[in-house]
């Protein structure tokens, strides 16, 4: 089941209801309820998905009890958190990179034989978000940033909340899991932001994505035969189409959750509008770059020691956020590549320059910082070919093909309609996210006080998206992962 | 909460009207997109498709039934009214219009072959969006499918995934519901089709209502006439399959006191160079197959 299918359409409502009218007088009853209805939400993938999702959930709620009550004997307990990371991550690993390992191995060491070392399992979706979910429960417990639950239910709420729950934001338990230990309240002005923030949700998914992807795939699907233009046009929509798809997602999650009285984090703040790549990476994806930050960079010490080490630190996090995404080289690549732009702000000590946003308080952004924006854009769409590519090897021929332009009349493929269309909804969405750049989304309506114009603007953007509502739509980028 | 809802249900109830009023707006302008399907339904609707010799069946109507030809040969007004990839449940829909708002032909000819009795797909659902919400057409289309019927009546929704601004061309495409290409695009003959693409098959109720329209044609004192137009390659189909078809239509022909051509062996169904694919002819086969068409109605004394 996805967001933008018609039976969610209908699962919705009806779990609203239940939620609030039914369930809602008995906090247990009502995440028993939430369990159940992830549950229902997940399974529609493959109801086979619900087995690893239980026992990961399960034995990292087991191990936060075991952990806490061996806190007295820090050996024990660090032993207890680190099975329990690595039952997570080798279950994460067997279904997500075994097969890539064993082809590597076999294109190295057995000519590229792979007879009976490749196990083909088909990828649960969401493994990635909610192993990474439940570890980091289990090393808070670790730290004593918080005291474990003996509820499972709660827990398994946490785990499982199905508007989060296939491609984040990965939550953290000092955040989430309190809110399902107390009481929740609807909240008018809460629930109908979210039902805001999803609809912009929707629209970006629908309108910007989904119809940039038409245009990707065509020119990715054959690169030799397109114009240097042209391949730099579908750089430029994919930029755009993976922004919208996922931050689209995020948008109706989070805009979702609300709805029923939960706060999310945030996953993306305008990244697109940041003025060097440090900004960029805590605008973007914030859920798994603060996870690696904090479990991952931090414990091998962060900024605070020697230059190379700081190097070397830095290498490792980009490289494993990029074989976070997938079992490809293109991935590790993607990653390669950040990192070799942001080692330089971080060993100048620059990379924490640009904290606020961008122009506060002036309609545009100066001269400078516009060249800025357009230069971080440029570097971090290059990127993106990389992550794009099916291989390294179609990597480099796009990026061949950039270059090979048989006239400057190519440049008319950026006044063709295909693409002209598209940069008019993607400019739309830009300026509206530049103007609510301060807010938590791009139709947060602060500045807008007349209801009729509120109303104006809904039905607008609503009639946009039915318009261009696909029931064969493509799923959501980040479901791969 | 209750504020809540109730807020949500008066939104919704602004947004249908929102939806409905966006709806009208974008049908009326969808009526006039220059594709064939919607200058057809657009002729038939207001009136504009009034004739004679009115030659009904699928999209084979519009591409070999050339009017000009038709019109010299018999000195009457000819229209192609094909329906572009439906069967007889959707043509009778279509005859059932052009009833209700133009005038009584004297002449009606009705293509029949294998897939008369068909099953209605989603294939070019879109030509009958902006008439969807005329009620004779609602209530014709609501009792062959009530389904489709309500997917393709929400307002504005039913437009969803639609390419509009590509149904725009400088110039209308058909010519009293006549269209065609010079060239031929797909090559290969039917009789490369599979056993089950060209099984005949005879669904009860289909027949029934193909029954009842022929006797209701009658009734309206309007001549009538059935025709099997030529399919390329045709004459290496198998053999029973072909007698199998024509001895089922010229049963029914001879049921009902009806003449039955029978044009799918015709010489030119061997020339490729007639058709644009296995089906359609092309401009030229078109006024070769008219020219015949046109004759034998005036030896017939049809007219």
């Amino acid at each position: 089941m996805t967001f933008n299918s018609l039976i969610f359409a209908a699962f919705l409502p009806i779990v609203f209801c239940l939620y609030w009218f039914v369930f809602g007088r008995n906090l247990r009853w009502q995440n028993a309820f939430v369990v159940a209805a992830s549950y229902v939400f997940y399974g529609w993938w493959n109801w086979k998905f619900l087995i690893l999702i239980a026992i990961t959930s399960f034995c990292s709620w087991g191990s936060g009890l075991l952990i806490y009550n061996c806190k007295d004997d820090r050996r024990k307990a660090r032993w207890i958190s680190a099975a329990n990371i690595i039952l997570n991550l080798g279950i994460l690993g067997l279904f997500k990179y075994y097969d890539f390992f064993a082809q590597s191995f076999a294109d190295l060491f057995l000519g590229g034989k792979t007879d009976g070392i490749l196990l083909n399992l088909i990828l649960p979706v969401g493994i990635s978000f909610y192993t990474f979910q439940a570890l980091s429960y289990s090393i808070d417990v670790y730290r004593g940033k918080i005291e474990p639950t003996k509820d499972i239910v709660q827990f398994f709420a946490y785990v499982s909340f199905f508007p989060q729950l296939v491609a984040g934001p990965i939550e953290r338990s000092t955040n989430l899991l309190p809110q399902f230990g107390r009481e929740r309240v609807f909240d008018y002005s809460q629930a109908v932001d979210g039902l805001r923030q999803m609809l912009w949700g929707y629209f970006k998914k629908i309108v910007i994505a989904d119809w940039c992807g038409i245009y990707v795939d065509k020119v990715f699907g054959d690169i030799p035969g397109q114009s240097g233009a042209k391949l730099i046009a579908a750089g430029i929509l994919f930029a755009f189409q993976i922004y919208a798809d996922f931050s689209g997602y995020t948008d109706i999650a989070i805009g979702t959750a609300k709805l029923f009285g939960i706060k999310l984090m945030r996953n993306f703040a305008t990244p697109y509008f940041s003025r060097d790549i440090a900004e960029f990476w805590r605008r973007w994806h914030i859920s798994l770059t603060t996870w690696f930050r904090d479990y991952l960079y931090i414990p091998m010490g962060g900024s605070r020691c020697s230059k190379p080490r700081v190097a070397l630190n830095t290498m490792v996090i980009f490289l494993v956020s990029g074989f976070w995404h997938g079992a490809n080289w293109t991935f590790i690549a993607w990653g390669a590549f950040h990192a070799l732009l942001f080692l330089p702000l971080i060993l100048t000590g620059n990379n924490r320059k640009y904290k606020e946003i961008v122009a506060p308080g002036r309609i545009l952004p100066s001269f400078k910082e516009f060249w800025q924006i357009l230069l971080t854009f440029s570097l971090v769409t290059i990127g993106w070919v990389i992550f794009r590519a099916d291989s390294l090897s179609q990597a480099w021929s796009f990026f061949v093909g950039v270059c090979h332009w048989n006239s400057i009349g190519e440049i008319s493929v950026f006044f063709k309609d295909d693409f002209l269309i598209r940069a008019v909804w993607i400019a739309i969405m830009l300026f509206v996210e530049w103007i609510d750049r301060g807010e938590e989304h791009g139709l947060s309506m602060r500045g807008v006080r007349h209801r009729a114009i509120r109303y104006a603007i809904y039905f607008a953007v609503i009639l946009v998206t039915i318009l261009y509502f696909d029931d064969g739509s493509p799923k959501f980028i980040y479901f791969q992962f | 909460m209750t504020f809540f809802l109730k807020k949500l249900c008066s939104f919704g109830i602004l947004l249908i009207a929102v939806l409905l009023a966006a709806d009208y707006c974008l049908s009326k302008v969808v009526r006039h997109a220059d594709e064939p399907n919607f200058e057809i339904w657009r002729d038939v609707m207001s009136g504009e498709a009034s004739t004679d010799i009115l030659i009904s069946g699928d999209s084979r109507v519009n591409t070999d039934c050339y009017p000009p030809v038709i019109d010299s040969v018999t000195g009457l007004r000819s229209y192609s009214c094909g329906v572009i990839g439906h069967h007889f449940t959707i043509q009778k829909i279509r005859y059932d219009m052009y009833k209700r708002y133009n005038e009584k032909p004297v002449l009606l000819v009705q293509f029949v072959d294998n897939w008369l009795y068909g099953s209605i797909s989603k294939y070019d659902y879109q030509q009958f969006l902006p008439w969807m919400w005329n009620p004779y057409f609602l209530l014709d289309f609501f009792e062959i499918d009530p389904s489709q019927t309500v997917s393709m009546s929400i307002p504005w929704y039913r437009y969803h995934g639609l390419s509009i601004r590509d149904m725009f061309h400088e110039s209308r495409q058909t010519r009293r519901g006549y269209y065609n290409f010079d060239k031929y695009r797909i090559n290969s003959p039917v009789s490369r089709l599979s056993d089950s693409d060209l099984a005949f098959r005879i669904k009860p109720r289909k027949e029934s209502l193909f029954r009842s329209f022929l006797s209701e044609v009658s009734a309206d004192g309007i001549k009538l006439v059935l025709v099997m137009a030529p399919l390329y390659g045709s004459s290496e189909m198998p053999e029973d399959l072909c007698e199998n078809i024509r001895r089922y239509f010229r049963d029914i022909s001879e049921e009902y006191g009806i003449p039955f051509l029978d044009y799918s062996n015709m010489p030119l169904s061997d020339d490729k160079t007639m058709f644009i694919d296995g089906f359609h002819l092309n401009r030229k086969g078109s006024r070769v197959f008219s020219d015949s068409l046109a004759n034998d109605i005036v030896n017939l004394g049809l007219i």
